[in-house]
C-alpha cells in the first residue's frame, strides 16, 4: 500500500458506515512525492506532469489495463461454458422427461368404415347423407366461452357452513334453465379438461379428440398448426363452409381452414382488455344467423374471451366477472332465438380457472369446464330419471372434453378423426325418450372400432410391445361378443342392448386409461444423460467456485483452450457415433452430448491435474457451514412435497437464521461501531424480511393455514385500493435508504446524487402513476376514455424502462466513481474551518481531499443494481414493488453485514448464497409461486399494447424473475462492498511485473458468482432428480414438475443475467476506477 | 473473571477483551451432582407424560406446567449452581459483588460468602431475580423472534407466549442465576462466546433443539402434533437435555466458533 492514503481502520469505521459523525473524514493524500503516492491520475494531469515517472506509470497502468480487460473477457466465456452445460444438461432431461407422444398422420376417411372385417366394407357408402353414421343436424354453431368453470353454470349451493354465495355465482342461469325445462332440447354437463389447461392445448384436445402432452405447455406464446387428424379437417374435407369469430389461436392452429370472407380473428394475449373481443364476436355472429345469410355458412366456431379475462384481470369474485356472465347469458339467449331446427347450439368452457381466475395446471377448479348442447327440435334424452337434473357440482357424472369430438362427428354425419379416444355422449345420442339403445350402441361400436384401429396403428408404428393391449382386446372382444349375440330388430330387449352399450364403454373408458398410463412414458437414459451432465458440471463448479486457491483469472486462459477442445473433439465423435450408427439420436443432439462430455474431461484435466492450488471444498467457518446446509437442506427437502410447497416459509426461516447468526458474530467484532452496525443491520435485515413475508399469494395446495394478501382478495388478481399507496411509499422512502448507505461512507457524489436522487426518484413516482391509473382504469375513477388512459400508461412505462436501461446502461458505463475530490492550496487555511483535515499537511502544499474512497468499487458498482431495481419495480403489481424495495434495502444491509463481520475480503460463500436465498424468497413475494398458473402473462402489456416478440416474452421473464435477476446483479457487491482500494505498488514496479489487483478483484468476483450460481445449480439438480425419481408420483404435474421447470428457468436465467449484466458491469466500474486512481 | 463495571452491555469494551469469564461447574457437592444428573431427566420425563394433555390442548397445558416448570428451574439451579457473584475467584481480587445490584445483596454476601451451599437468602434473591427477568426480559425477546422466524404473528398469541415463556424458562434462568446482570459475561452470551458448561450448553441447545423442531412442522402428515408450538417446544426441551450433558462433559470450556481458522484466514489474505 502506499504512503498517502490513510486505509480504513477499525477507529473511523463509524465514519465509513454512516453513523452520522461531526464531520467527514477525508482521506488525506499529499502528492509531493508523484511518483509513490496513488494520486488520481485525473489529478496530476491537471498539475505539472513530471515526466518520466507519469510515462512509465502509464504503461504500466496500460498494461494492466489491456490484462484486466482480457481476464474479463475470459471470465465472460467461462461463465458461458457453464450456461452451455447447464442448457445441455437440462435439455436432454427434459427430452426424456416431458412426456411425447407420436403423432400418426393416418386421417379417417367417409368411404372407410373403422371395421377391420371384410363384412363391414359392404356398407361403405353415405347413409342419408351422413358418412359413419346418420347425420341429425345439417348444421353447428359452436360456441367456446373461455374458462367457463362449471360452477358458474350452476345455482349455487352451499356446501360448507357459513359459505355464501360469491360475485359469479348465479350470473349465467340459461344453461341450467334450459336444461331442466326442456331437458329434450338441452342437457348441461361438466366437462372436464385434461391439463395443462392452457387455451391452445385445450382446443388441441377438443379438436383432436386425444389426450395433450407436457411439451406442448410452453408453446402458448407460439401455437403451431395442428397435423394430426381432426374435427376442422374433417368438415373442411366434407366440403363445409367455416366461420371463425374470436380467439385468434385457432388461425395459428388450423391456417387456412376457414372462410376468409365471414372470419374475423382477435388477438387473445390482451387479458387487460375484457369487451374488444367479445364485442367483435356478437358484431360478426348475429349477422350471419340472419335467413338470408343462412346458406353462406355450415358450421361456426365463436371463441369468446371476456370471461377468461376478468378472471385474469380481477379474479372470479369481481363485479366484472358477474357483468360478463350476464352479458354471456344474454348472448346465449340471443343465440337460442335465432337459430332453426337444423342447427346443433354447443356451448362450452375449454378450460375453467382456480380461486384467482388463472389457469394451467390441473387443479380441480381449472379442468371444471361446462358443456351445455342445444337444439330447437326435441332431440336430446336421458337414460335413466337420475340424470335429467344437471348435476350439482363439477365432480358428479362428468365428461371428459375429447367426447365432443366423437360426438359432434356423428351428429353432423362425419367420420370420426382419427386419433380420436373420446366416447359418444349418452345424452345426444339417446333420443328424446331416451330408450334409443339401437342408437347408442351403434354409434358406441362405432367410436370403439375406431379406437381399436387407431390402437392398432399406434402400436405398429410404435412398433414396441404393449403389456396392456391384449387385455384391452379382451374387453373389445367381449363387447364384439356381445353385439353378435344380441338380436338386431327386437326393440324389447333392452337390457341385452344396455349390456352391449356398457361393455363398449367400458372398452373406451379402458384405452383411454392405457393411453393416459403409456403416453406418461419416460426417456429414461436421455434423462440420466441430462442428470449426468448437470452432476458432473455441478462438481466441477464447486472445486471451481470453493476449492481452487490460488488466482481464478490465471486458469481461465488454460481452462478455455481445454475447453474448447474438448468440446470439439467430443463434437466430432458426437457426430461420428451417430454417423456409424451406434447412437440413437440426431446428429445435433449426438454431437452436443458428447461435446460437453468432452468439455468436462477438459476442464477437469486443468482443474484436478495441477497440484497445490487445489483444496477440499469443505467449509472452514460456521459461515460456510451455513450455506452449505441452507442449499443441501432446501436440496433434500425437494424430495417432498410439503416442503416444495411451503418453500416460501422455509426460505424465510433460513434468513432469519443467518441475521441471527450475524447478529451474534456482529456481538463479538472487536470494535464498538463494527459491534453495533453489525448488529444493528442484522437486527433490521431479519425484520425486513419477516415485513417482506406479509406479501403472499397461497397456493392451492397451502390452503386452507395461508392467506393471500397479493391481491385485494383471494379470489381477484386486482390490487386494492390501498395498495396503490405502497409505490408512492416506495418513492418516498427507497431513494432516500440508498442515499442513507451511500451518505455512511461519503459516497452520496458524483453520479449518485444525480442517479440515485433524481433518476431513480423520478423512475419511481413515474411508476406509481402508471400503477394509479392502472387503478383507475380498474375502478372506473376517471372519466377519461380506456384507450386514452391505455396509451398514457404505455407511455409511462416505456420512459421508466427507457430511464432504467437506456439512460441507465450509459450512466452506468460513463459516469465516474461516486468520490469527490477536491483540493485545496494551504492545508493550514482549511484545517482552520474543517476539523477533519489532520494537521498533518503544511502550509503552501496541496491536500487533496477525497470523499467516498472508502466504498469506490461498491458504490460504483451499486448503480447497475439501482438501474435493475428500477425495471423490475415496474413489472411488479403494487405488492410486489413493496416487497421489491424491501429487497434492495435487505441486499443493502447485508453488504453492511458482511463488511462489519469481515467476509467481504474473506470470500465467504455466504454472501452470494443469502444473496440467492433472497432472490428465491423475493420470487414468492411477488405474487409467484412455483406453478404455471402464477406466471402473470398480464405483465406483458405494461410497456406493450400488442405481444411484440421478443419483447413480450422478455417482459414476463422480468416479471417473473425479477428478485432473482436482482440479487444476481447484486452478486459482485459481496466482494467488492468497502473493499479497500489496492494499486500496484509502484516503487517495485521497475522489476518484475507489477501484481494486478484488478486481476484479484475479478477472482473474487467470478468466486461470489459461481458460488451464486452453486445454489442455484444444486437446486436445480436436486428438482431435476426427484421430478425425475418421483415421475410416477400422483403429484407429479402439480408439485414436482412445475418445480423443475422453474428451477431450470431460473438457472438459465441467472447465467445469462451474469454474462451479460453482472459480471459483464465489473468491468466498466473497474475501468472508471482505474482511470482516476490508476491500477 | 470480570473486572468491568455493569456499564451498558453492547458498548462496553475491556481493555483485554479475549479474557473470557470461566465456565460454571455444578457445586461440588453429592446432593448438587446427583439431582444435576436427575433434573434434565425430570424435564423430558414431565414432557414425556404431558405430551398426549399438550397435542390435545396446548395453550391450557402449556399455562398449567409454567409454574412447574419454573418451580423445578429454581429448585435446579438453587441445588446445583452458584448463584451471581458467589464464584470464588482465586487470582482475582475485586469480589464480584458488584455484579449483582451493589449494595444490600453484596453486604449480604461478605457474611455467607464462605460456604458455597450455606444460606438460603444468598440463593433465594438470584432466583427470585432471575425468575423476573425471564418473565420480563427474555420471554418478550423470544416472543419476538418466535415470530420473525415465521411464527404467525395475527393469530396464536397464546401459543407463541407461553412457547417463548417455557424456552425462556430453560435457556434463561440458570443464566441470569449464575451471571447476575454482569455486563461482560452477557456480551460473550449475545456472542454466542461462553465457554460450554451445563447453563450455557443448556441454554445454546435449547435454543438450536427449537430451531430444529420447527422442522416437521411443513410435513403432510396430518398428525395433531404438528401444531404449530409442540414441535419446537419438544425440540427445545430435548435440546436442552442434550445441551446439558454435552455441555458438562465432552465439550466443557470449548467455545462455538464462527469466523475462518486463523491459519486459512491468513493464508487467504496472504494471495
Amino acid at each position: 500500500m502506499a504512503s498517502g492514503i490513510r486505509p480504513g481502520s477499525g477507529s473511523d469505521r463509524s465514519d465509513l458506515n454512516g453513523l452520522q459523525a461531526t464531520a467527514p473524514p477525508p482521506r488525506l493524500l499529499q502528492p509531493n512525492d508523484t511518483q509513490k503516492a496513488p494520486v488520481p491520475k485525473a489529478l496530476t494531469g491537471r498539475q505539472s506532469r513530471p515526466g518520466k515517472g507519469g510515462n512509465r506509470q502509464e504503461s504500466v497502468d496500460d498494461g494492466l489495463e489491456r490484462e484486466f480487460k482480457l481476464k474479463h473477457l475470459g471470465s465472460l466465456g467461462l461463465l458461458g461454458w457453464i450456461l452451455l452445460l447447464h442448457v445441455v444438461g437440462i435439455f436432454f432431461f427434459t427430452k426424456g422427461f416431458l412426456l411425447t407422444r407420436m403423432v400418426l398422420e393416418n386421417k379417417s376417411s367417409c368411404n372407410v368404415l373403422p371395421f377391420g372385417d371384410a363384412s363391414s366394407h359392404s356398407v361403405v357408402g353415405k347413409k342419408n347423407g351422413g358418412c359413419w353414421h346418420q347425420k341429425s343436424f345439417e348444421k353447428a354453431i359452436v360456441i367456446v366461452v373461455d374458462a367457463l368453470r362449471y360452477d358458474f353454470t350452476v345455482p349455487f349451493v352451499s356446501t360448507a357452513e357459513g359459505e355464501t354465495s360469491q360475485l359469479f355465482h348465479d350470473n349465467i342461469p340459461v344453461f341450467y334453465e334450459t336444461a331442466v325445462n326442456n331437458p329434450e332440447n338441452a342437457f348441461l354437463l361438466p366437462f372436464i379438461a385434461d391439463p395443462p389447461t392452457t387455451t391452445l392445448q385445450r382446443l388441441k384436445g377438443l379438436t383432436t379428440g386425444t389426450l395433450p402432452t407436457f411439451v406442448d405447455a410452453g408453446s402458448n406464446f407460439a401455437g403451431t398448426a395442428i397435423d394430426e387428424d381432426n374435427i376442422v379437417a374433417q368438415l373442411r374435407t366434407a366440403g363445409k363452409n367455416l366461420v371463425h369469430l374470436g380467439d385468434d389461436t385457432w388461425h395459428s392452429l388450423f391456417p387456412n381452414y376457414f372462410d376468409p370472407e365471414m372470419t374475423q380473428p382477435f388477438d387473445s394475449f390482451n387479458v387487460w382488455d375484457l369487451h374488444t373481443v367479445d364485442n367483435g364476436v356478437n358484431d360478426h355472429l348475429f349477422p350471419l344467423l340472419h335467413p338470408e345469410n343462412a346458406t353462406k355458412w355450415d358450421v361456426i366456431f365463436g371463441h369468446y374471451l371476456g370471461v377468461d379475462h376478468a378472471g385474469h384481470r380481477y379474479g372470479p369474485n369481481h363485479p366484472a366477472m358477474g357483468a360478463k356472465l350476464r352479458q354471456m347469458d344474454q348472448v346465449i339467449r340471443d343465440l337460442i332465438a335465432k337459430v332453426d331446427d337444423n342447427t346443433l347450439l354447443v356451448v362450452m368452457g375449454d378450460h375453467g380457472m382456480d380461486s384467482k381466475g388463472d389457469h394451467g395446471g390441473e387443479s380441480n377448479d381449472e379442468v371444471d369446464a361446462a358443456l351445455w348442447m342445444y337444439s330447437k327440435r326435441k332431440f336430446f334424452g336421458r337414460t335413466s330419471p337420475e340424470t335429467v337434473v344437471p348435476p350439482k357440482t363439477a365432480r358428479e357424472r362428468s365428461i371428459p372434453q375429447i367426447d365432443l369430438v366423437p360426438t359432434l362427428s356423428l351428429l353432423l354425419g362425419l367420420p370420426i378423426p382419427f386419433n380420436n379416444l373420446g366416447s359418444p355422449i349418452e345424452e345426444a345420442f339417446a333420443g328424446p325418450g331416451g330408450k334409443d339403445w339401437k342408437n347408442l350402441v351403434a354409434v358406441n361400436r362405432l367410436t370403439s372400432a375406431q379406437i381399436k384401429r387407431y390402437q392398432h396403428e399406434y402400436a405398429i408404428t410404435r412398433g414396441a410391445d404393449d403389456g396392456q393391449e391384449p387385455q384391452s382386446l379382451t374387453f373389445w372382444e367381449t363387447a364384439e361378443d356381445a353385439w353378435q349375440r344380441s338380436p338386431k330388430n327386437g326393440r324389447s330387449n333392452v337390457e341385452a342392448m344396455r349390456s352391449v352399450y356398457q361393455s363398449y364403454r367400458e372398452y373406451q373408458r379402458h384405452t383411454l386409461e392405457i393411453c393416459r398410463a403409456l403416453w406418461a412414458k419416460f426417456d429414461v437414459p436421455s434423462m440420466i444423460q441430462g442428470v449426468g451432465i448437470l452432476f458432473a458440471g455441478l462438481v466441477l463448479l464447486v472445486f471451481y467456485a470453493r476449492g481452487i486457491r490460488s488466482d481464478r483469472t490465471e486458469l481461465t486462459k488454460p481452462l478455455l483452450s481445454a475447453i474448447g477442445v474438448g468440446s470439439g473433439w467430443g463434437a466430432v465423435v458426437g457426430g461420428c457415433l451417430t454417423f456409424i450408427g451406434v447412437a440413437d439420436m440426431p446428429i445435433t443432439e449426438s454431437s452436443a452430448l458428447w461435446a460437453a462430455v468432452g468439455s468436462i474431461l477438459g476442464a477437469s484435466w486443468v482443474i484436478f491435474m495441477k497440484p497445490g492450488q487445489l483444496g477440499l471444498p469443505i467449509p472452514c467457518s460456521l459461515w460456510g457451514w451455513l450455506a452449505v446446509v441452507f442449499t443441501v437442506t432446501q436440496s433434500v427437502g425437494f424430495a417432498s412435497n410439503s416442503y416444495t410447497i411451503w418453500e416460501d416459509e422455509i426460505l424465510l426461516f433460513f434468513l432469519s437464521t443467518f441475521g441471527v447468526v450475524a447478529g451474534v458474530s456482529s456481538m463479538r467484532q472487536k470494535s464498538t461501531a463494527d459491534r453495533v452496525l453489525g448488529v444493528y443491520h442484522s437486527i433490521l435485515f431479519v425484520i425486513l424480511g419477516r415485513i417482506a413475508s406479509f406479501s403472499r399469494l397461497c397456493r392451492e395446495e397451502q390452503m386452507p393455514f395461508c392467506r393471500s394478501t397479493y391481491y385485494a382478495s383471494a379470489t381477484s388478481s386486482t390490487s386494492a385500493p390501498w395498495q396503490l399507496v405502497i409505490p408512492f411509499i416506495v418513492t418516498l422512502i427507497l431513494p432516500a435508504v440508498v442515499k442513507s448507505f451511500y451518505a455512511g461512507s461519503k459516497s452520496y457524489e458524483g453520479a449518485a446524487t444525480l442517479w440515485v436522487g433524481y433518476g431513480f426518484r423520478l423512475g419511481l413516482f413515474l411508476t406509481s402513476i402508471f400503477w394509479m391509473l392502472e387503478g383507475a382504469d380498474d375502478g372506473e375513477w376517471f372519466s377519461l376514455s380506456k384507450e386514452t388512459l391505455k396509451s398514457i400508461r404505455v407511455f409511462l412505462a416505456q420512459l421508466v424502462l427507457g430511464l432504467a436501461f437506456a439512460a441507465g446502461t450509459a450512466a452506468f458505463i460513463y459516469s465516474k466513481p461516486c468520490v469527490s475530490i477536491s483540493v485545496t492550496q494551504g492545508g493550514a487555511d482549511s484545517e482552520s474551518k474543517n476539523k477533519s483535515t489532520p494537521s498533518s499537511s503544511q502550509p503552501g502544499r496541496t491536500t487533496v481531499t477525497i470523499l467516498g474512497f472508502g466504498n469506490i468499487y461498491g458504490t460504483r458498482f451499486f448503480l447497475l443494481v439501482v438501474n435493475f431495481c428500477l425495471a423490475v419495480i415496474l413489472m411488479q403489481k403494487p405488492m410486489g414493488q413493496g416487497a421489491m424495495g424491501l429487497l434492495l434495502w435487505q441486499i443493502l444491509s447485508l453488504l453492511e453485514i458482511l463488511d462489519t463481520n469481515a467476509l467481504v475480503m474473506g470470500n465467504s460463500a455466504i454472501g452470494p448464497i443469502v444473496l440467492a436465498l433472497l432472490g428465491s424468497f423475493y420470487y414468492f413475494k411477488t405474487g409467484h409461486q412455483a406453478v404455471l398458473s402464477s406466471i402473470q402473462w398480464e405483465t406483458a402489456f405494461i410497456p406493450l399494447s400488442a405481444v411484440k416478440y421478443p419483447w413480450s416474452p422478455i417482459l414476463v421473464v422480468l416479471n417473473t424473475f425479477g428478485p432473482q435477476i436482482l440479487t444476481a446483479v447484486a452478486v459482485p457487491l459481496t466482494v467488492l462492498w468497502k473493499r479497500p482500494l489496492q494499486l500496484h505498488d509502484q516503487s517495485k514496479s521497475t522489476s518484475s511485473k507489477p501484481k494486478n489487483h484488478a486481476a484479484k478483484i475479478l477472482s473474487d468476483v467470478m468466486q461470489a458468482a459461481c458460488t451464486y450460481i452453486l445454489y442455484f445449480a444444486t437446486i436445480n439438480l436436486a428438482t431435476t432428480m426427484w421430478a425425475g425419481h418421483l415421475r410416477r408420483h400422483l403429484m407429479l404435474y402439480r408439485i414436482f414438475s412445475p418445480r423443475f421447470m422453474m428451477g431450470a428457468a431460473v438457472l438459465g436465467v441467472v447465467d445469462i443475467v451474469f454474462i451479460v449484466f453482472s459480471v459483464a458491469g465489473v468491468r466498466w466500474s473497474m475501468l472508471s476506477v482505474g482511470e482516476i486512481f490508476g491500477w | 473473571m470480570s473486572t468491568t463495571p455493569p456499564s451498558s452491555p453492547s458498548l462496553s469494551q475491556g481493555p483485554a477483551a479475549p479474557k473470557f469469564a470461566p465456565p460454571i461447574h455444578i457445586l461440588p457437592n453429592s446432593i448438587s451432582k446427583t439431582y444435576a444428573l436427575i433434573h434434565p431427566v425430570v424435564l423430558l420425563a414431565l414432557l414425556a407424560f404431558r405430551f398426549n394433555a399438550l397435542v390435545a390442548d396446548p395453550v391450557a397445558e402449556l399455562l398449567g406446567n409454567l409454574p412447574f416448570l419454573a418451580l423445578l428451574q429454581v429448585a435446579f439451579v438453587m441445588t446445583c449452581l452458584p448463584p451471581a457473584g458467589s464464584a470464588k475467584d482465586d487470582d482475582d481480587k475485586s469480589t464480584s459483588a458488584a455484579i449483582l445490584k451493589p449494595g444490600k445483596i453484596g453486604l449480604r454476601r461478605k457474611n455467607t460468602a464462605k460456604s458455597d451451599s450455606g444460606g438460603l437468602s444468598t440463593k433465594l434473591i438470584p432466583a427470585i431475580l432471575s425468575l423476573t427477568l425471564t418473565t420480563l426480559l427474555a420471554t418478550p425477546v423470544l416472543a419476538i423472534l418466535l415470530v420473525l422466524f415465521g411464527a404467525p404473528l395475527t393469530t396464536h398469541h397464546a401459543e407463541t407466549l407461553l412457547c417463548a415463556a417455557h424456552m425462556a424458562l430453560l435457556t434463561s434462568t440458570a443464566l441470569i442465576y449464575v451471571h447476575g446482570v454482569d455486563g461482560s459475561v452477557w456480551k460473550e452470551v449475545w456472542g454466542a462466546q461462553r465457554p460450554a458448561d451445563a447453563v450455557w450448553g443448556a441454554a445454546l441447545g435449547t435454543c438450536v433443539g427449537a430451531w430444529f423442531g420447527a422442522v416437521p412442522i411443513p410435513l403432510d402428515w396430518d398428525r395433531p402434533w404438528q401444531a404449530f408450538p409442540i414441535t419446537i417446544l419438544v425440540g427445545a426441551y430435548i435440546g436442552y437435555s442434550v445441551g446439558f450433558g454435552l455441555g458438562r462433559t465432552v465439550l466443557f470450556g470449548k467455545r462455538l466458533r464462527i469466523e475462518e481458522n486463523g491459519e486459512l484466514a491468513e493464508g487467504k489474505k496472504a494471495d
